[in-house]
Parts: structure tokens; sequence; C-alpha cells
């Protein structure tokens, strides 16, 4: 039998849920939409049963998409992926008791629909704190189905309302279908079940204080500015160490595969393809982890619901709402996520455009190229970079917000919808849920991410393996110096063999099937500055960004480290087939543009495709970053060139 | 009158909303019902009112948008 867990937002349901299902639940989604669906199985009373955590809704009958995915499943016409859908054979009503008013309307709704029921009144000792008595057996009598008062604090109660999984009734009672004639048998209701005439107390007090300072014009945008310098300090400075761990393990098992197997394609697969790919990826997944971790504390901690508030002011004049931050926020770890948490935004256009433009942002996979470019072109100069490394953060929200604008007034058209939202009460944060939250995103974002990234990386491996080419005559002659001098200048000799190794990658880079291409298609990136070398850089890292800098390296100097001075010495002072610099100012400046502005990810794709309900979106935001991207650098190529 | 007009600390009855249906509908399912009492806890930008009898009930933040089209009786 199917148990569905059904009552408003913020009353305590998943947290019921939990209590209930502790780790044996499964998350899926509801076909065809990107709601969550909670499932668990579990035995209640010798029964087997099926429970499902519903989203959280104020009322069956609105035009929402939490509201008609809750009609579904109670119609039997929807059930999470991987179940059949058909009514459920019992209903579990949670109602929060500091609230019992507005939540009896939607009990009433629900039980009109004469399924098996069973209440439980959540937050029972909060609300005897508040000086709010409810009396039970009344409650139930009306309801015509068993109540339960618990407290999940505390535990008081869950057992037994575990017990009443099972033994939900159909209600007998007549309950009113029309709005106004329900809101009154709500009230009629309340007023015999509930003793609750306490005034307005302390605490009520201090939660109007802190409203009125989280939301003021000013207060509110200081207090959010010095929230996230704070969360972002922390994520760059915690995730540290375990990406330095994820980065030597991925290391050392590549090395340890490349001991173990023979020289040869499988080998080269494995650890340049498979380790170095899946590597590449995971080592991103401690910054998303805490990254969603630290916002569901703030969320649990009720603090962000004020927070959307204070950026509605700010992003509103762009056509978008408040609810955009969280993708914004999260943008700048990873867009992947950031897509995802879109979910949150509940008008459709808003959504889209949300989606649309929080590639925008400076992922963490830019870093490493930003890095790179702007160490190259401030040598030494480390108060220069950081502000060109800001800038290139600047250049990401202004192109997202001014591309924002153009959505919400073309294709995108219509009234922005304001915000009303339910402000929860201020609260500790449980660590329980925030974890649960930042794993799963975690595990999300492998499964998606990781496999995309996994098999791209293998293609863009064999097409800058194969075919293999001889050694080329530059470095032979070398080689052949070198073997001349290895007694007299041992040091000499082994600088000579050196460059013979790097004169080889160059050689066969060129010929590559990768290398090919690049130069086939060198053409359309020439007016942006770049060679062939660049090209094949631009290419690869459509897949992924970070792959530019390892790319470039192993075209340049046959080796991926980068950190390695005379690496990075050769690919800051590399030249081109014609014997110019690859990276002049102006190329440099191009690039920094490019990779700021375009989109460069395809697992950021496939998520959009999926998110935005199609192909063309993904299709649409790929044109239009790359267009913005390759116009900018135009501009900024030739403006830098005419200059110096 | 509009709910804009009441000063902070006032308690009210809400009597009708000019919006949308479905935003009438969400704000009606949400607390605001006609004749619901509640208290104003912060005007601007949002506007915060605390809905419901004694220490029960929720508080819910409007825009001030909306909160121009929501007519409230002062009491």
């Amino acid at each position: 039998m199917t148990v569905a867990f059904i009552g408003n937002p913020n009353v305590g349901k998943t947290t019921l849920f939990n209590k209930f299902a502790g780790r044996r639940q499964k998350t899926s989604n509801f076909p065809g939409t990107t709601q969550e669906a909670h499932v668990a199985s579990l035995d209640a009373g010798g029964r087997s049963l099926s429970i499902v955590d519903l989203p959280g809704i104020y009322s069956l009958g609105l035009d929402q998409s939490e509201s008609s995915i809750c009609r579904g499943v109670l119609e039997g016409s929807i059930a999470p992926a991987g179940t059949r859908a058909s009514p459920p054979g019992g209903v579990l009503l949670v109602l929060d008791g500091t609230n019992l008013l507005r939540n009896l309307q939607l009990a009433g709704e629900v039980l009109a629909r004469k399924i098996p029921t069973a209440v439980v009144v959540t937050m029972a000792d909060d609300a005897s704190r508040r000086g709010i008595h409810i009396d039970r057996e009344k409650l139930a009598s009306h309801l015509g189905c068993p109540v339960v008062l618990v407290s999940s604090k505390t535990g008081r109660g869950i057992d037994e309302a575990r017990g009443l999984l099972s033994t939900g009734v159909i209600t007998e009672s007549s309950i009113p279908t029309e709005q106004s004639e329900l809101e009154r048998w709500a009230d009629a209701v309340y007023a015999d079940v509930c003793a609750d005439d306490a005034p307005v107390g302390d605490r009520d007090r201090l939660t109007d204080r802190l409203d009125r300072a989280f939301t003021h014009p000013v207060l509110g945008v200081v207090t959010f500015a010095a929230i996230m310098t704070g969360l972002f300090w922390v994520i760059f400075t915690l995730a540290s160490v375990p990406m330095d761990g994820i980065d030597w393990f991925f290391a050392t098992l590549g090395a340890v595969v490349a001991d173990v197997l023979p020289e040869g394609p499988v080998r080269e697969l494995l650890t340049d393809g498979v380790i170095a790919g899946v590597g590449g990826t995971v080592i991103f997944l401690p910054q998303i982890i805490l990254l969603f971790f630290l916002i569901a504390l703030l969320e649990q901690s009720g603090y962000l619901a004020r927070a959307a508030f204070v950026i509605d002011r700010i992003l509103r004049p762009f056509g978008l709402p408040g609810h955009a931050f969280v993708p914004f926020l999260s943008a700048h770890a990873c867009a992947i996520p950031a897509i995802m948490s879109a979910r949150a935004v509940p008008d459709r256009r808003d959504r889209l455009a949300t989606i649309l433009v929080v590639p925008f942002m400076s992922c963490s996979a830019r870093i490493p190229v930003y890095v790179l470019l702007t160490q190259i072109l401030f040598p030494g100069s480390s108060g220069k970079q950081a502000l060109a490394f800001t800038g290139c953060y600047v250049l990401g929200i202004l192109a997202g917000l001014v591309s924002a604008i153009l959505a919400r007034g073309t294709m995108l058209r219509g009234r922005s919808r304001p915000m009303a939202l339910e402000l929860p009460r201020y609260q500790l944060p449980g660590l329980f849920y925030a974890t649960k939250q930042a794993f799963y995103r975690g595990w999300l974002f492998v499964r998606k991410a990781g496999t995309v990234i996994l098999a791209i990386s293998v293609v863009l491996w064999w097409l800058n393996a194969y075919p293999g080419s001889e050694p080329s005559p530059v470095a032979e002659s070398l080689r052949s110096e070198a073997a001349q001098i290895a007694r007299a200048e041992p040091d000499r000799a082994d600088e000579l063999l050196l460059r013979a190794n790097a004169e080889d990658t160059k050689f066969a880079s060129r010929n590559t099937f990768l290398g090919r291409i690049g130069s086939a298609i060198q053409p359309v990136f020439a007016p942006i500055g770049a060679d062939r070398q660049l090209t094949v850089g631009i290419l690869a890292s459509f897949a992924a960004r970070e792959v530019f800098v390892s790319t470039m390296a192993v075209q340049i100097a046959g080796s991926e480290d980068t950190e390695d001075e005379t690496v990075f010495e050769a690919v800051s002072t590399a030249e081109r087939d014609d014997g110019s610099p690859v990276f002049t100012e102006a190329t440099n400046w191009s690039m920094l543009v490019f990779f700021v502005l375009a989109i460069q990810c395809l697992p950021t794709l496939v998520v959009t495709a999926k998110e935005a309900g199609g192909w063309k979106w993904a299709g649409l935001q790929f044109a239009w970053m790359t267009g913005v991207a390759y116009v900018s650098s135009l501009v900024v190529y030739t403006v830098v060139t005419r200059v110096l | 009158m509009p709910l804009t007009q009441l000063s902070r600390g006032q308690s009210a009855r809400l009597e009708s909303c000019t919006l949308p249906e479905f935003e009438s509908a969400e704000l009606r399912a949400m607390g605001l019902k006609p004749e619901c009492e509640f208290r104003v806890c912060k005007m601007g930008e949002p506007c915060i009112v605390s809905i419901g009898p004694g220490a029960s009930g929720c508080r819910i933040a409007l825009s001030k948008k909306l909160a121009d089209h929501v007519h409230v009786r002062p009491c």
C-alpha cells in the first residue's frame, strides 16, 4: 500500500518522513517534471508500506506545478519515476500546530477526496509554549480520522504517528468543497478545537526586529553581502583541502596504472582519458557539496526567505526575481547545480530567463584559465592579476544581467510576477538535513556531469592521440646531438632531450585528428587572435573549460603540469607556426574575454535542455553565449591591437 | 484602504484583492483570505504581515506591488 505525505510548506513534513524512512529512502523525479519525489519502503503495523513525500503546497486547487503533482498523485494519474501510478491507499496529512487555522483548509480539501487519511499535528510543543492549546479528541471528531500530536524535537508522538500510517480512515464528516464555505468550516473547526488568546510575545517582537533588519534597503544588503562573503570564504578555504586530496588521489592512481600496464593505447586511454577525465570532474565536488550544505543551513535558519526580498530589489530591474539569487550564487561554483536550483523560481518565464543567463557567472572551472591568462598578462604583479581576476567575475555578472533584460524584453516578454513568500520561523538549522541535501546534490553532479564529461574526455583523448606520428626530424637531430655530448656535457644533453620531447609533442599535435581539425577551423578564430594551437585549446574546452590549460600545455610543452615553472615559461613564450608569439597582449585579453563569456561546457547544455524543457533552449543558450563571447573578443582584440 | 497605507504595528482585516485571479488565489491559500485579521510587522518593500488569531498563524512578506492591491479595514 502507498501512503502519500501531504501538507503546507515548512510544516515539518519532510522531517517526519526522514524519521520514518531513515536511510532507506530513494529520490527520483515525477515524470515530465523537475519536482523531486522521496520514496521509501517500511513496515508499519505488520503491513509493508511504500511512503511518498509530496511537495509542500498551500492548496490542491492552485495553478502551480507542486499543486498539480499532488492532485495527480491523489487521483492516481502520476507517480514517482519507477513506480506504478495508482491512487494511494492512504494519506498522512501533516498539519502545523502553530498555524492550524490555515492548515485546516488544505486538510478539508484532502479529506473531501475520501481517501483513508490519518492526521499528524507537528510542532505540538512549540504550540503549547506559545499558548496555543489543541484539543486532539475534538479535532479527530471534526476531521473524522485519527489525530496524533507530535514534536520532532523531543520525539513526542513519533512512534504513535508511525502506527497511524496504515490505519487511516475515510472521513464521514461532511466537508464543503466551495472555497468560501471551506474557509468558514476551517474557522469553525479552529474555534472549537483551539484555545489561542496569547498576546504578541517577546519572540514575535524579536522576529519583527530581525525581519526589519534583514529586509532593510541598506542594512539588509550589507548583511547579505557579509553572509555571502563568509560563505564564499568558507567554500574556497575548506574545499581546497579535499580538492588537493582528490587531485593527489587521481594523480597517484594514474601513476599506478601507468606502472602496472604495459605501454600502449589501453594504458593511455585509462590514464589520459578515463582517470584524467573523471579526476577533472570530481575535483569540483567538495565545492559543490559545501555550497549546498551552507545553503541548506541558511534555508533552514529562515534567513534565505528574507534574503530573497533583498535580492529581488537588485534583480527586478533586470527582469529577474529574488528567487534567482540562489542559482546566481551557486553558479559561481558550478552552473549545473545552479540551473537545477532554478526550480525554486515559481514563474516559468522568470525560471527560463534565470536558466539561460546563470552560465555567464564565473564558475570554478574557469579559474585555472583565468590564472594562466592573468599570469601571462601581468607576470610578477599579483595586484594587477587580482584586479583582472575580479574584472572577469564582474564582466560575467554584467553579461548575465544584460542578457536577462534582453530575454525578458523579447522572447520571454511578460509581466514580472511580484513576490509573495511565507517567512518561516527563525530556528537553529539541522545538520542531518543539510548533510543529506549536500550529498544528494553532490551525487546528482557526479552522475549527470561525470558521465558526460567522462565520455567526452575519452573522445577528446582519442582525437588528440591518433593517428600517431613518427618522431619529428628536428627532435631526431636534437637527440643525436645529445648522444654525442652526453659524457662531456651531461646537463646540456638532458636539456636537449627535453627540447626533443617537446618538439615531438608539438609535431605530433599537428598531425592528430584534433590538430588537423584545429588547422581547418583556425580561420574562424583567427579574427580573435587564435592560431592553430589556441584553436585546438578552444575546441577541446568546449567539453569543459578547464581542459584549455592542459591542452595548451600538452601541445606546447609536452606536459600537463602548468605549475611547473619551465612548462609555464614554455606556454607563455610559445611560438606560432610562423615564429610569432602565441600569447600577445591582444590575444591574451581576447582569450580572457572569450573564456568569461563563452559557455564551453557540454554538461551545462545537457542540464539546460532537461530543466528548461527542450534542446531548443540549450541551443539558444549556446548560440547566444558563444556569439556574445566571439563578438566581444573580436572588439577587444581589435581595440588592443590598434592601441598598443 | 490599500494595505500600504497602514502603519507598523497596526492590525487590520482584509476586505478584497484587486489582483489577477491566480495571484489572488495564491494569497488566499497562503492565509490572506477575506475578513482574516493580521498585524503589520513592517511597511515598505517588502510589506510583512503576521496573520492569524493570537500567537498562532504565519508571516507573509508581500512586494509593494502586491500590497498596493490588497484592500483592508483597520481594526
